[in-house]
């Protein structure tokens, strides 16, 4: 706290002078609140999976490690939208061989992820299921105090475009931090 | 385990400071405060001085005066930040590089053997710096990002 307290004495009230209550009011969004002084205890991590996140790095699991109480909800989808594009041009056979497929990807992804935390000392659960990556995560999200998302996750990145864009689109709206990796 | 947390005066950096010394606490980590200068903020200040006030005779002077207060400014915010984490008791160390904001980030976590990198979702303009800043930076890198709304 009194590093915080410094910091605004220093920057903002010596100079604001009388008007610091109603600068301080007006332009909150710059100062820190008492209650963001306090680092929020982490107890619920969602981790988003899908066909596109192939590894993870040992960097994320120790960065994991240290919210030692938090349990990690581990989603992998698999794409609706994907589904419905394979059945406009494949009969039922070819569909359902593409599912069970994708379905098995997910099986030892998770599988493989879910020893890893464990390793880690996490608690785990999984689910799998088809949906929208991004509603479903974006709807997801509010229930948990961190989020921890693949850059590769949602959509096939590039080169240049070596972040994908349902990644991008769910740090600019995740009101917890989130991990990007 | 070793932290990068990058600093620019805004709030969200304070709050990213937060972050890394709760993890490296926990951890036993090593904490790095990062902060990058960009001489063109200075120069861009000064040109709009220069256009807007005519007093364009001083454009140079005007840079001068920016570019070391923005030094000094920064290095007053690495110090208060090194004084909280060392007080609560982690290792802590003090960077800053001068040039492009993201090749400075992304020569730094290359070059730094780091385990994650710590950024506030804001800038110290309060609007969203996630665009640009993370797509440029998390794409560089294998390090695993946290943001910090």
């Amino acid at each position: 706290m009194g590093y915080f307290n410094s910091l605004l004495q220093r920057k903002f009230k010596d100079v604001a002078g009388k008007r610091y209550e109603t600068i301080a009011r007006d332009y909150r969004e710059f100062l820190l609140t008492e209650e963001e002084t306090v680092v929020p205890e982490v107890l619920s991590i969602l981790m988003p999976l899908d066909y596109f996140v192939k590894e993870i790095p040992p960097q994320l699991y120790e960065t994991l490690s240290s919210y030692e109480r938090a349990k990690v909800t581990l989603v992998y989808i698999v794409d609706m939208e994907v589904i419905r594009i394979v059945a406009d041009s494949l009969d039922e056979k070819a569909i359902a061989e593409f599912r069970r497929k994708r379905e098995a990807f997910g099986e030892d992804l998770l599988n493989r992820v879910i020893t890893s935390l464990e390793g880690a000392g996490l608690t785990v659960t999984s689910r799998m299921f088809a949906g929208e990556k991004f509603d479903n995560i974006l709807e997801l999200m509010k229930g948990y105090d961190l989020i921890a998302v693949s850059k590769k996750y949602g959509t096939l990145t590039t080169e240049i475009a070596p972040l994908s864009s349902v990644t991008l689109k769910l740090a600019q709206m995740a009101r917890v931090p989130i991990i990007v990796y | 385990m070793k932290i990068l947390t990058l600093i620019d005066g805004s709030k969200w950096s304070h709050k990213g400071t937060l972050h890394a010394v709760s993890i490296a606490k926990k951890k036993n980590a090593d904490i790095v405060l990062l902060a990058v200068l960009d001489r063109r903020e200075a120069r861009t200040m000064a040109f709009n001085y220069c256009t807007q006030s005519d007093k364009c005779d001083i454009i140079g002077t005007y840079e001068q005066n920016i570019w070391r207060d923005m030094r000094r400014n920064i290095e007053t915010e690495l110090a208060a930040a090194w004084d909280y984490c060392t007080s609560e008791g982690c290792r802590c160390t003090t960077k800053i590089r001068e040039g492009d904001r993201r090749e400075e980030i992304v020569r730094e976590v290359r070059d730094g053997g780091y385990t994650l990198v710590i950024m506030g979702a804001h800038g110290r303009s309060a609007k969203p710096a996630l665009g640009s800043t993370l797509s440029d930076i998390a794409g560089e890198i294998e390090t695993p990002v946290l943001i910090v709304p």
